[in-house]
């Protein structure tokens, strides 16, 4: 085959639908606030529980939002998603009418998808409950993804990533390696949650989730609450958008997996595999580690994480890793599971271009162990030009990606 | 680029536990169906897991069990060794339709019936669908790129064509790449309240009938780069020349289109440096349903109806392993190219409609020199993959 030149990745659009309300100007601006959006569980009765804390997206009311034909048909999961997809093609000035839409894909990741539908289903039997089945055809994990692109009308790769909490930072990177691949064009990229019952019971028999708040590094840290809502991103061909007239300032520039291969719910105590990604994807976009200017981490507040991750940075940065400002957002918005990463990469979009990293909310007396930079306190102005993303997950996962401005 | 070759191929499905099985009886005409076969289920085949690794089983929900073994049975099969050395150079690629939807299931009756107390730290631990690629990672000690996609019943085809990628790109230098589903109590459950769960196979391309008859596989593939497989002296039993993934929006509605399904079909071409007039056999997705007459559309448009393309359709033999269903085709692909016994009559339908010879059908599978997979989904999601004979 002829040789090709290389493609770029670029972003040109964002949405967000998260606990610090609908929109990312709320999501980014909450963030600078440092405020928190996790609070007591609302959606659903957690009389049973000892604690059941949750990051849930406040007063979404889906009719203010879609048309009532949406409201009727789409469940939550589906609704978020699109809400949060509308905001980004928005800001994308993309009309899918305009373009080819085979070219043209989604990569939505998510590790509940239609679990409240499932939920719903599994009580109906045990009660004996009528119960409309059909449903159920919106239940498996990969039937969200595609009832967006059928919503949109598209037919390029229609993808749900699935490698648990790093999903959404590995939908971005794939979108970037599709590109490249020139399998689209464009690509709706993000992740989408809703808490529910079954997720809140599962970190609470792990006991993994917090008592009291979400305090990524903090030396009092004694675990997660799980958040939800809808993060999308426009991933792009750079050349594409540049013919569109749109800016393609950010560029996706690396992506990065690895496996722990050591355990199915703990992170590899030594980080080394977290390392491992974070180097593919900085040999991934050709930069050495001294061009990071910022990392956003998983940060979940659980104890053996945030500890892995320090290691795994010290291991990736050497001596650099204590002037490398890092911060967390699941003391703000809880820990979103697959969307997290995806949140996580349009916190970046903004620090690049806005030059101020929001603080790590409820990190107050940072763990003394910790060696690394922590934002805290208050917003930190900066002028970051190259961005790392980094999240870990269930059964050893690992993602990284490198966000980079380009002007 | 590198060239991306096959050199191991770990089977298990109801239609045996290795390539040549699958393919012997495939072409014996054989039909067996996990589910229609009077709900037994088949076993793990235990055997293909080393007895030091085998504690670890009991522990296991059955689709890690399935995946696990079908990837040690591919490892074995490409007499593949994974050392320390170069652990962080494989990768893992794994597709499923439902995942751990079982485990999931299972873990929230409890918690139904019984209240949070009664949760499970051990099947919340599954819950997830990397669990499977997690512990093949683990057993076999595969540090590279580790990912999990669901795409339907597209995405064990999906993820050889990931794998594909990583190796392309350089990022891996070899990838266990594969696709596995499985039944159980709350799928059948789901699908009969559906109205939606077929309990004999259809005849694809004839029948149009909503439903499936549920079966269950899991298809592991090693693929490895060219140089990587000569440099240990593997054995190359095919070579995939590229693949697409796509979408068809209205295979839902009652008015089904086809025209995301013949862009895909163009695309692995193209991206393959393919020409339709090369492809010689056809691995269709088709199984009894309404879906069927896009794909007919789609390959007739993408391939014209001429008559020295083959068409298999390989559902009627084993049901609808989802997410493995794919994996299987391509399994079956590699075998029917070295296959030298009978071919039972029927099996190889033409574009033109016309009829063949059975020796006539087995000579012409030896004969291809590409072949076209497709995998495709109701709910829109397309993979074809175009696989080459000589490597």
């Amino acid at each position: 085959m002829e040789e090709q030149l290389p493609r770029h990745a670029v972003i040109t659009g964002c949405g967000a639908l998260s606990p610090l309300g609908c929109g990312v100007p709320a999501f980014w601006e909450g963030l600078l606030a440092g405020r928190s959006g996790v609070a007591a569980v609302r959606s659903f009765d957690t009389s049973r529980y000892t604690h059941a804390l949750a990051g849930e997206v406040p007063d979404f009311t889906p009719d203010r939002h879609l048309s009532p034909e949406e409201t009727r048909r789409l469940d939550r999961v589906s609704q978020y998603a699109l809400v949060a997809t509308r905001e980004a093609l928005d800001e994308a000035r993309l009309d899918l009418q305009r373009v080819d839409r085979n070219r043209v894909g989604v990569i939505l990741a998510t590790t509940l998808g239609g679990m409240l539908i499932g939920e719903a289903y599994q009580h109906s039997r045990h009660d004996h409950r009528p119960f409309a089945a059909r449903q159920l055809l919106h239940f498996p994990y990969y039937a969200t993804a595609p009832r967006l692109a059928r919503a949109l009308g598209v037919r390029g790769p229609v993808i749900s990533p699935s490698i648990a909490c790093a999903s959404g930072t590995q939908a971005v990177g794939l979108a970037q390696e599709l590109i490249r691949r020139r399998q689209a064009d464009i690509f709706i990229v993000g992740g989408v949650e809703t808490v529910c019952d079954f997720v809140v019971s599962g970190f609470n028999c792990l006991r993994a989730t917090t008592a009291t708040r979400v305090r990524p590094f903090d030396a009092h840290r004694d675990g997660l609450a799980v958040g939800e809502g809808a993060a999308v991103l426009i991933v792009e061909e750079a050349d594409h958008a540049r013919a569109r007239g749109v800016g393609a300032d950010i560029e996706v520039a690396g992506t990065g997996l690895a496996g722990d291969a050591v355990h199915m719910t703990a992170p590899a105590r030594d980080g080394a595999g977290a390392a491992r990604a974070m180097q593919a994807a900085l040999l991934d976009a050709a930069c050495g580690p001294q061009s990071i200017d910022f990392i956003s981490a998983h940060g979940t507040g659980t104890l053996y994480n945030d500890a892995m991750e320090m290691a795994a940075i010290t291991a990736v940065f050497g001596e650099a890793a204590t002037h490398i400002p890092v911060n967390s957002i699941k003391g703000a918005i809880g820990h979103t599971l697959g969307a997290a990463g995806s949140f996580e990469a349009i916190m970046c979009v903004r620090i690049l271009r806005e030059h101020v990293i929001p603080p790590t909310v409820n990190c107050e007396q940072l763990d003394p162990s910790c060696a690394l930079d922590i934002v805290r306190g208050a917003p930190r102005s900066r002028d970051v030009r190259t961005a790392l993303s980094t999240s870990s997950a269930f059964a050893g996962n690992n993602a990284a990606i490198v966000l980079r401005r380009t002007t | 680029m590198h060239d991306v070759v096959i050199t191991g191929v770990g089977v298990v499905s109801p239609l045996g536990h290795s390539v040549h099985e699958l393919t012997t009886r495939f072409a014996a005409g054989e039909c067996s169906v996990a589910y229609a076969d009077g709900g037994q289920l088949a076993d793990v085949p235990v055997a293909a897991i080393p007895p030091d690794k085998r504690a670890r089983i009991g522990r296991l929900d059955r689709l890690c069990r399935f995946f696990l073994a079908a990837a040690y049975l591919a490892v074995e099969d490409a007499q593949l060794a994974i050392d320390a050395a170069e652990a962080e150079r494989v990768g893992l690629s794994f597709g499923t339709g439902f995942g751990c939807l079982l485990t999931n299931a299972e873990y929230y009756q409890k918690v139904v019936e019984h209240g949070p107390a009664a949760a499970s730290p051990r099947l919340f631990a599954s819950t997830v669908s990397s669990a499977a690629a997690g512990e093949v990672s683990i057993a076999l000690g595969i540090k590279g790129p580790n990912v999990t996609a669901h795409m339907g019943f597209a995405a064990g085809l999906g993820a050889a064509g990931y794998g594909f990628d990583l190796i392309q790109m350089g990022k891996a230098n070899v990838v266990l790449a594969g696709g596995a589903d499985v039944i159980g109590p709350a799928l059948l459950d789901g699908l009969r309240d559906m109205g939606l769960l077929r309990t004999q196979p259809a005849v694809p391309f004839r029948d149009a009938v909503p439903g499936v008859t549920p079966s269950e596989a899991a298809v592991v593939a090693v693929l490895e780069s060219h140089d990587h497989a000569v440099r240990r002296g593997a054995r190359c039993l095919g070579r995939i020349d590229g693949y697409a993934a796509g979408f068809e929006p209205t295979l839902t509605r009652h008015r089904r289109h086809y025209a995301g399904l013949a862009a895909t079909m163009r695309r692995a071409l193209h991206l393959s440096g393919e020409s339709a007039a090369r492809v010689s056999v056809v691995m269709s997705s088709a199984h009894g349903t309404p879906v069927d007459d896009s794909e007919r559309a789609a390959l007739v448009e993408v391939l014209g109806e001429r008559s020295d393309v083959l068409v298999f359709t390989p559902k009627r033999a084993y049901g609808e392993c989802f997410g493995a269903a794919g994996m299987l085709s391509l399994a079956l692909s590699l075998g029917l190219a070295c296959y030298d016994g009978p071919i039972a009559d029927g099996l190889g339908l033409t574009m033109d409609g016309a009829p063949r010879r059975a020796d006539d059908v087995a000579a012409r599978c030896r004969a291809a020199s590409v072949v076209m997979i497709d995998s495709i989904c109701y709910s829109g999601s397309v993979v074809t993959l175009l696989l080459g004979r000589e490597a």
